[in-house]
């Protein structure tokens, strides 16, 4: 096996074309042993910046937590970047896990993703040909061989988000996450922890939120198993955090 | 493969294989006070400061250091001239069995770095990287807040 630092994202990307490397940039969501020949650190590629353009907050991919929490967009929304860092897993871990790895990772119990899809975030993508997707769909269909996300533009919002974590502790995994964005046009909910990130079309809008409405959303989604909580608790937890999370952001 | 940093201040060559982690790295070249309690991110008690932030060892790749300062809690002080912050865990009874000290000694370094002044809620953040399962924590907790009066009461 390799471990290569390439010092740009163009080098980065030729040496991901291989047919068995993986990029790396927090390597917390990494086994003792990598099944891969090769690794592509791109802690060295200098895309570690927030900065604040008129189409939005420009953030590298290898950001790491900790200095999003610190970055002027964390405090947009009320806050609402900074409240899905602030028990993303703990301090130490803050300082190694990126905002690209946290998108990328694929883990259910991630926090940015939720929270940047109900704010309409995109991420630049780099590879042969550079391309633009939403964070769902680096989420649901993964990126192609040789592509890495290279920055993350989250648009200035006025509007108020909450995000809620459930978990055996403060710092453990999400168990159950919501993120509820809300402004004039309306609402914008996502859920994660028992799911896929995803945003729940069913309770957006301007719409009113009935038991009935609540329970038909949960119903549909099929949790994964978790290792202490059984699915129905969770579906559970989940009416009650969303109730509250939409609560707060609304008054 | 082979990299340069700086360890308690000390240029140092490390020789290791491109899968290894920081703290399997450090062990074998002699740096014994970082711990290896679960080698996946939980424990903590493998933390140390890679450019004055702390990080947990067993996870990070050692090829990432390349360049890098690490701090361990042997660069801060020694048993004849310990920090502060060694000797108010000392004093104050936050060490029992150890296993978790130096780590937590790292973190409440940082914490008193950029807080001079904690309050207990920036404590205990400060510290939630690092289980300790002796102390009850409460004892920990004391210790930092008597390293930072100790400290500001030097700096006045
Ligand atoms: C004990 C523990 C507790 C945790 N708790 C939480 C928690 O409560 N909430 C939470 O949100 N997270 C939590 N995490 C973090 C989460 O599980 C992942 O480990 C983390 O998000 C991965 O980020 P990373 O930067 O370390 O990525 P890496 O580990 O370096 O990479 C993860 C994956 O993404 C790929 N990748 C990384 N960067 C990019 C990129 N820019 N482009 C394309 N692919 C990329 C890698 O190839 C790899 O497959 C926890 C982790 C640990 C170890
Ligand atoms: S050894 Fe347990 S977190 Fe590193
Ligand atoms: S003193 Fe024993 S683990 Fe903390």
């Amino acid at each position: 096996m390799e471990f290569l630092r390439p010092k740009t994202v163009e080098e980065a990307v030729e040496l991901l074309d291989h047919p068995h490397a993986l990029p790396v940039a927090g390597g917390t969501a990494f086994p003792g042993k990598p099944n891969a020949e090769r690794l592509v650190d791109l802690t060295s590629l200098e895309l570690n910046y927030v900065e604040e353009r008129p189409d939005g907050f420009h953030v590298g991919a290898t950001t790491t937590i900790a200095e999003l929490e610190r970055s002027p967009v964390a405090e947009m929304a009320g806050g609402y970047i900074r409240q899905a860092c602030e028990f993303l897993a703990d301090t130490p871990l803050r300082n190694m896990i990126t905002v690209g790895g946290n998108i990328a990772c694929g883990h259910l119990w991630a926090h940015l993703p939720p929270v940047l899809m109900t704010l309409g975030a995109r991420t630049i993508i780099a590879g042969k040909r550079k391309r633009e997707l939403t964070v769902y769909e680096v989420v649901s269909a993964g990126l192609q061989r040789g592509e890495l996300i290279q920055e993350v533009i989250i648009p200035k919002l006025g509007g108020r988000g909450v995000f809620k974590k459930f978990a055996l502790t403060r710092t453990d995994y999400a168990a159950v996450s919501v993120a509820v964005y809300w402004d004039e046009l309306g609402r914008r909910v996502a859920v994660g922890g028992l799911v896929r990130p995803q945003r729940l079309g069913d309770l957006e809008g301007q719409i009113d939120i009935t038991p009935e409405l609540l329970d038909r959303a949960v119903d549909e989604l099929n949790p994964v198993p978790h290792p202490h909580f059984d699915p129905e608790y969770r579906k559970h937890v989940l009416k009650v955090l969303l109730q509250r999370a939409i609560a707060e952001v609304e008054h | 493969m082979e990299i340069c940093c700086k360890i308690n201040g000390e240029e140092r060559k490390l020789c290791f294989e491109p899968h290894e982690r920081l703290l399997h790295v450090l062990r074998r070249h002699g740096y014994y006070e970082v711990k290896d309690g679960c080698s996946e991110g939980h424990c903590g008690v493998c933390t140390v400061l890679v450019d004055g932030k702390p990080v947990k060892s067993c996870l990070m790749f050692a090829a990432q250091a390349e360049g890098k300062e690490i701090t361990t809690a042997r660069g801060l002080g020694s048993p004849e001239s310990p920090h502060p912050i060694q000797q108010a865990f000392a004093d104050e009874g936050a060490v029992q069995c150890g296993f978790c000290t130096p780590a937590m000694i790292l973190c409440a370094h940082h914490l008193l770095q950029r807080v001079p002044d904690p309050s207990d809620k920036e404590i205990r953040r400060a510290l939630d990287g690092v289980l300790c399962r002796c102390t009850g924590y409460q004892k920990i907790i004391k210790a930092v807040k008597t390293a930072a009066q100790r400290i500001g009461g030097e700096a006045k």
